[in-house]
């Protein structure tokens, strides 16, 4: 049975109520700031939380492993004295950039020399993935829930690294984490609050949305938001009304960001009678 | 698009065609959060789903290009950690259902009229996918609403395309029955404990 089943959409014999309500299910997407996910993200990976001292990670499997790696460590250490660990784990963590990760996998290591998470740490983001994609995959999410309010970590700072955080502080913790990281780290969240900003216009002020758009696309040239910049300068035409004008940049929109984060609700608008 | 990380964050993969969850998010965020929502994700949980997923999907190594799309491969790691989540954080999600179905359909419609009219659409839609469980509610989403192939499906779930046909052919009957109900009844919404069936 290798034939696609028909969907109720397109089937004929379903109902039509049934038929109207998947299609306006299926046209519809959940309003979601890409922009704004996309500077917490940004903020979560220059922390090094999407490695295995993520925040969840941090909090339950990363613990847990470091102790488990600190015993085992230990014993190897002990037993090789010449092994290939750097020893100066600290300062190599700290060289990464965030300093605050770098602290508070420290005190850990330091009352084990041996600890084997600690060489990792600077690398910890590109290297975590590679070992066992499909393991990773069962076992994350379990921890990760469990850590799902709470956000990149604030006690790193202290060197606690075994606390959870709450949401708050680490909503607050996300653009400071990311601007540590470098300039271009600044200029990445700098463009996307000013887009946020921007996409906060639409739907009450869509001149102000567009004039937005257009200085922003303007002033970040060699930004990270160029689709989402032309998105919503395309999505505030529809709003104004200026229909010709609209329907040129969205099908150009179209063509160029076919699956992008505002190409949904640009082919909603172009639906709109 | 351009890398959203500067290149310490960027996946360092063998094959030249891999995803990296920087680029995914990019891409499938909004994906993700719609997936979300309709598993019954509530809206002030949304965001972080979201993060959790692409941070799983960093962790991963990001997408290697194979007979799942990245939707479904996406789908996967969401479905695991909505339902991770969901029996962590049971009453919270559930309750938020409506609620996120309304403000979902905030830009639904061009007038008022439209605007009621799809948002009790998507009431319905949403209350009829309520009443499935996990796995045919995720492959009813996928195939349904996002217009995903039972193959890439099954590939991104990891599971046979049989299983994907069988799935989608209960959840079929459920939903639709639930849909009939909902009609019948509108101004009545079901009340959890009746929606949630096997």
């Amino acid at each position: 049975m290798n034939q696609e089943p028909t969907r109720l959409l397109d089937d004929v014999t379903a109902s039509a109520g049934l038929r109207r309500d998947l299609a306006a299910a299926a046209r519809h997407r959940v309003p979601y700031d890409a922009g704004a996910g996309a500077a917490r993200f940004e903020a979560s990976l220059a922390k090094g939380a999407g490695a295995a001292s993520s925040s969840w990670g941090a909090g339950t499997f990363g613990l847990g492993a470091l102790i488990f790696g600190g015993l085992i460590g230990a014993g190897l250490w002990l037993s090789q004295p010449s092994a290939t660990t750097p020893p100066p784990t600290t300062p190599a963590v700290a060289g990464v950039g965030d300093g605050r990760q770098a602290e508070a996998v420290a005190p850990d290591m330091s009352a084990k020399p041996a600890v084997m998470p600690a060489s990792p740490a600077p690398e910890a983001v590109a290297q975590d993935m590679s070992p066992k994609p499909a393991q990773a995959a069962v076992d994350a999410p379990e921890e990760v829930v469990q850590d799902m309010s709470e956000k990149p970590v604030v006690s790193s700072a202290r060197g606690d690294a075994k606390k959870p955080r709450t949401g708050k502080s680490s909503r607050a913790e996300g653009p400071r984490g990311a601007s540590r990281a470098g300039d271009g780290a600044a200029d990445y969240l700098r463009e996307a609050r000013s887009l946020q900003a921007a996409r906060g216009f639409l739907g009450r002020d869509p001149a102000e949305a567009l004039a937005r758009a257009e200085a922003g696309a303007a002033e970040f040239k060699a930004g990270q938001f160029a689709q989402e910049w032309e998105g919503v300068a395309v999505l505030a035409l529809f709003e104004l009304n200026r229909k010709s004008e609209a329907e040129r940049r969205a099908a150009a929109f179209l063509s160029r960001y076919p699956n992008g984060p505002y190409a949904a609700q640009v082919r909603e608008a172009l639906d709109r009678p | 698009m351009k890398d959203l990380t500067d290149t310490r964050h960027t996946a360092k993969r063998d094959g030249p065609q891999v995803l990296d969850a920087a680029r995914l998010f990019r891409e499938h965020a909004e994906f993700v959060a719609n997936f979300a929502v309709r598993l019954g994700v509530g809206r002030p949980e949304v965001d972080d789903v979201v993060q959790e997923v692409f941070l799983v999907a960093h962790r991963r190594g990001g997408f290697v290009p194979g007979p799942a799309r990245p939707t479904t491969w996406l789908a996967e790691i969401t479905l695991r950690v909505v339902s991770a989540g969901r029996r962590k954080r049971r009453r919270s999600w559930e309750d938020a259902d409506t609620e996120a179905v309304a403000a979902a359909s905030a830009h639904a419609g061009s007038s008022p009229g439209e605007q009621a009219e799809a948002s009790e659409a998507l009431r319905r839609v949403q209350q009829a996918l309520d009443t499935l469980e996990e796995g045919k509610r995720a492959v009813f989403i996928l195939f349904e609403l996002e217009g995903e192939s039972c193959e890439a499906i099954a590939a991104g779930l990891g599971i046979p395309i049989g299983t994907v046909y069988s799935r989608l052919h209960k959840a079929r009957k459920q939903f639709m029955e639930a849909h009939a109900r909902l009609v019948a009844a509108p101004a009545r919404p079901l009340a959890r404990s009746q929606t949630v069936t096997s």
